[in-house]
């Protein structure tokens, strides 16, 4: 196939601007997919993404279409990963891609994730062609949707293209601005094997299936590869396309997209961004852009009941064969027990791990408040990585280091007061804003990630009724002044409630956490003072008082039965408290760590 | 020990803190009841040979709704039914309104020797936070008047932790009633139980109760001020005089067997707990058919004994290790050591040949009673 007859684009959208249903219609139109099979969307809704999980997200798909004027032409449509968390595996996937449609929701206008992944798509040199969707909805202001687009993005928007995704209207204009808007593949087929890693999948029988862009040279069945980062040899097994369904081929060539089976085991063994070249006739030059993903937010996990850390660990090590971005290391918490240190790209990585771990395999679990990743500079210049605020020793450190991230929050005019003031409360620096159309409103931050960690995007949601869309990406390390706040119940400290903490707020936080676990933590037997502190130095305290009286009156007409039951229910829920020391501490407590009032 | 429970269900008017099984306003059942009450006893003279009655106990609701002449034709009843000790207790529960000379001349011929006068408090405000339907007079002469009528066995049942209740009136109440000198007390700690007015004004916030703090300190008191009067603090709730101590719930407390008559009641025979119909309705058409049980349970052996010691641990004197140990054919100290180390520990304890709550462990009684469920 001649290279000017391939077209490799991508959709990028914000969350519901109808991503999936237009990738369906143009498979539909292209007869890539019957209509029968067309029930379901094919590429990943969010919820479905959801369910799957994280890593078996990305799919390309090969469409095989006829221009009006009579050529043919083969696209690659590939999906990419619909969230922050999932910055990097986007621009790896806007790599393997000469243009992008960017879809906006004619009525919700630009969101914070438009901006973000449009962003990445000019960063990657994409022609981005705008497509404006959802135009059969009441609401719909095509207009405004376009200045928006100009205002936020510097992208001509005027001969955007009107459709609805729903109803196939505007789907073929589509089809025929990709022929003309984006750019055929370059690549030298008889240069060295270069193909971009950009996904990679997970399957039970055959190992790990590699996605691939061959940027020069080809690929067959048989061939010695080398990933270039990590430095690993193997043999081809299979190749192929998506058509939708894996098909497999002779051979994949310099411009087009498919994929290997190489008998890796697991997704670790492969690195998004990295670059397949030819055991024997390597390329000098790997592919720019690669690089190591890094876990940013930390959570320990434990099992409710201890018996259950044999099961959790294995559930852990059973997600992480596809997920390459999930690390665990054993932890041990003197409140908590075994478990695990668990690291995440992000919140909704932290969150999807969870809920599978307690849905697919049936675990309860506490997960300790969420940390970043702290870099101490030592007096001796050395430098620890911190993802435990326990571990946190002020000693012989000179300097704290925290996560900052970029975030844009997009907002109708309304809520910009709110949004300033939360972002203040949290330690933000305002770098822009712009006032896009009469009522959408761009606003930038600087924050630092351990405040986003939390409860941040509850608060914005809460602040803004649901109407602020918020993206972010990572932006380096930055000096703070940070220290540790403990938390000690009967006088001892409980490792699973230290943080990390800015100084200058540290008084007030020790303050209103002790105050929040005094109303939750129920009376014991004894007296039990509840310690904020410092380096050792208490800052705030406050006391459960002992439990002075719990008895039931009498058994009413000899009903004992009843009163037997009522202890048992008592029994009960002591069982669903963790025992720390002599200290009894409700779930609630640990959860309750995670709240950060204004 | 053997005792009869026989529950009345019926009231005049709900009072506010009352989770019991009673109900007002059913005025036209009280025959057909009282009629279903006959035919339950009835039906128990062909059932089995029944060991000798140590008490007899009508409780409710109010059984003097049913009037003098039924509680006669009742307890009349029973004694062709069952063989009554010529010492058995047979106590009446009996609220101050209804103490006439008239209805307490005719309960003391019929052979109640026993009464349960509800006052529930001596405070005008607290008696109309209940909804009680008497006032502070009324509860005194009450007393006077079962004195009259010959009654040398009076127990008052009070309640402390009332909304609004001071410690300085609670300490009041308390003296009145120790130099009105009754033979025997109960007193309660209220507690707010589901489906009740007072429930949803606390939960509505209209009504505040006493901090905890402050009703564990009214318990204290109580204890403190009853024994200088001369009482014996012989369980949990119950203070007694000259060996007035209420042996129908003692048979309960020590684990004894119990046949209880009537909607709701519960029986504990041959090991078996069993309770009837709640509803007075449902009661009076299902004993045409001697078919009242609503349900039951048998514990295992294990279970038993816990439920055992639980009991006991009501009782200021505790149970008797050697006893319990030779009736269940174990080591107290196998099953339960650890539990019970931990409990001495706290000082909620004492253990040596008996077991026991201390007076700590008295107001903390389901903290250590926890362990042996």
């Amino acid at each position: 196939m001649n290279l000017d007859n391939i077209r490799n684009f991508c959709i990028i959208a914000h969350i519901d601007h109808g991503k999936s249903t237009l990738a369906d219609r143009l498979l539909e139109i292209t007869g890539t997919i019957s209509s029968r099979d067309m029930k379901e969307q094919v590429l990943d809704g969010m919820d479905l993404e959801r369910e799957r999980g994280i890593t078996i997200k990305a799919q390309a798909v090969k469409i095989n279409f006829k221009a009006p004027d009579g050529r043919e032409y083969i696209f690659n449509l590939i999906d990419t990963p619909g969230h922050v968390d999932f910055t990097y595996e986007v621009s790896r996937t806007l790599a393997a891609c000469e243009g992008a449609l960017l879809v906006v929701d004619a009525a919700q206008g630009v969101e914070a994730q438009t901006i973000a992944n449009a962003h990445l798509a000019i960063e990657n040199d994409l022609a981005i062609i705008p497509v404006i969707n959802k135009i059969d909805l009441p609401s719909a202001d095509p207009e405004r949707v376009k200045r928006e687009i100009e205002e936020s993005l510097g992208i001509g928007a005027e001969e955007a293209i009107l459709v609805s995704a729903k109803t196939g209207k505007g789907a073929g204009e589509v089809l025929e601005a990709i022929v003309k808007e984006v750019p055929p593949p370059k690549g030298d087929i008889g240069n060295p094997l270069k193909a971009l890693v950009f996904d990679s999948t997970y399957d039970v029988y055959r190992g790990v299936v590699v996605f691939v862009r061959v940027i020069d040279g080809s690929i067959k069945k048989g061939d010695k590869i080398k990933m270039m980062a990590i430095g690993r040899t193997s043999e081809v097994e299979e190749i192929g396309f998506f058509s939708p369904k894996m098909t497999s081929a002779e051979r994949i060539v310099a411009g087009e997209v498919g994929y290997v089976i190489a008998g890796i085991k697991q997704v670790k063994e492969i690195k998004v961004g990295d670059t397949i070249t030819g055991a024997k006739n390597e390329a000098i030059e790997p592919l720019a852009g690669y690089k190591e993903v890094k876990p940013m937010v930390f959570s320990g996990i434990y099992p409710v009941d201890g018996n259950d850390y044999p099961n959790l660990r294995e559930a852990l090590g059973k997600l992480q064969l596809n997920d390459a971005a999930l690390n665990f290391e054993p932890e041990t918490s003197v409140a908590l027990g075994f478990g695990f240190r668990c690291g995440f790209l992000g919140l909704l990585h932290m969150e999807i791990v969870k809920e599978r771990l307690e849905r697919e395999y049936e675990l309860h679990l506490l997960a300790t408040a969420p940390s970043v990743a702290y870099r101490a500079i030592k007096t001796d210049k050395s430098e620890a990585i911190i993802r435990n605020p326990s571990d946190y020793n002020a000693d012989q450190v000179e300097k704290l280091e925290e996560p900052y991230i970029a975030a844009t929050i997009m907002t109708p005019g309304e809520y910009v007061g709110a949004i300033m003031k939360l972002c203040q409360g949290r330690r933000g620096h305002q770098t822009n804003i712009a006032y896009l159309s009469d009522n959408r409103v761009q606003i930038n931050y600087d924050l630092p990630l351990a405040e986003i960690v939390m409860d941040f995007y509850d608060q914005l949601k809460s602040k803004t009724r649901g109407y602020a869309s918020f993206d972010y990406e990572h932006s380096g390390y930055r000096s703070s002044d940070l220290v540790k706040l403990d938390i000690l119940l009967a006088a001892k400290p409980v490792d699973a409630f230290s943080a990390i903490v800015p100084k200058d707020r540290a008084y007030d936080r020790g303050k209103i956490l002790v105050e929040r676990l005094r109303k939750i933590i129920p009376r014991q037997m004894y007296e039990v003072p509840i310690q904020a502190a410092i380096g050792g130095r208490i800052i705030a305290r406050e006391t459960v008082k002992a439990k002075r009286k719990d008895v039931t009156a009498k058994c009413y007409g000899g009903d004992v039965s009843r009163k037997r039951k009522l202890l048992e229910k008592q029994k009960e829920g002591k069982k669903r408290m963790k025992q720390v020391g002599q200290v009894t501490i409700p779930q609630e407590a640990f959860l309750e760590i995670l709240k950060v009032e204004e | 020990m053997f005792g009869l429970y026989l529950h009345i269900p019926f009231c005049r008017s709900r009072c506010s803190y009352c989770g019991f099984n009673s109900y007002a306003g059913l005025e036209e059942r009280y025959t057909s009841y009282f009629e279903a009450l006959l035919t339950e006893i009835e039906y128990q003279l062909s059932t089995e040979d029944w060991p000798v009655v140590s008490s007899v106990f009508f409780g409710g609701g109010n059984p003097a709704i049913l009037g003098g002449k039924r509680l006669s034709l009742l307890l009349g009843a029973l004694r062709k039914s069952f063989r009554l000790s010529p010492t058995a207790e047979v106590t009446t529960e009996l609220n101050p309104e209804d103490a006439t000379p008239e209805l307490l001349k005719s309960l003391k011929s019929a052979g109640f020797n026993r009464l349960s006068l509800g006052w529930q408090t001596l405070n005008g405000d607290g008696l109309v936070s209940l909804k009680r339907r008497h006032n502070r007079q009324q509860a005194i002469d009450s007393l006077t008047a079962a004195r009259g009528a010959g009654f040398d066995n009076v127990n008052i049942d009070m309640i402390f932790g009332l909304p609004n209740q001071t410690i300085t009136e609670w300490r009041d109440d308390l003296a009145t009633l120790a130099s009105l000198n009754p033979d025997h007390l109960s007193l309660y700690s209220l507690s707010l139980e589901p489906g009740t007015e007072l429930l949803r004004q606390v939960e509505a916030g209209k009504t505040e109760l006493p901090p905890v703090d402050d009703v564990a300190h009214m318990y204290e008191i109580a204890i403190e001020v009853l024994r200088k009067s001369g009482f014996d603090h012989y369980e949990i709730s119950n203070f007694a005089k000259d060996g007035h101590a209420c042996s129908h719930n003692l048979n309960c407390w020590h684990g004894g067997e119990y046949l209880g008559i009537g909607a709701g009641a519960h029986s504990h025979l041959k090991g078996k707990r069993s309770w009837r119909v709640n509803d007075p309705i449902e009661y009076i058409v299902r004993s045409r058919e001697n078919d009242t049980i609503a349900g039951n349970e048998v514990l295992d052996k294990g279970r038993k004994l816990g439920e055992r010691i639980i009991l006991g641990l009501r009782l200021c004197d505790g149970i008797d290790i050697g006893e319990l140990e030779a009736e269940y054919g174990v080591n107290i100290s196998d099953i339960y050591g650890d539990a019970i180390r931990d409990l001495k520990q706290k000082g909620l304890l004492v253990a040596g040949s008996r077991l026991a709550l201390t007076e700590k462990g008295l107001l903390l009684a389901n903290e250590a009673m926890v362990a042996f469920v």
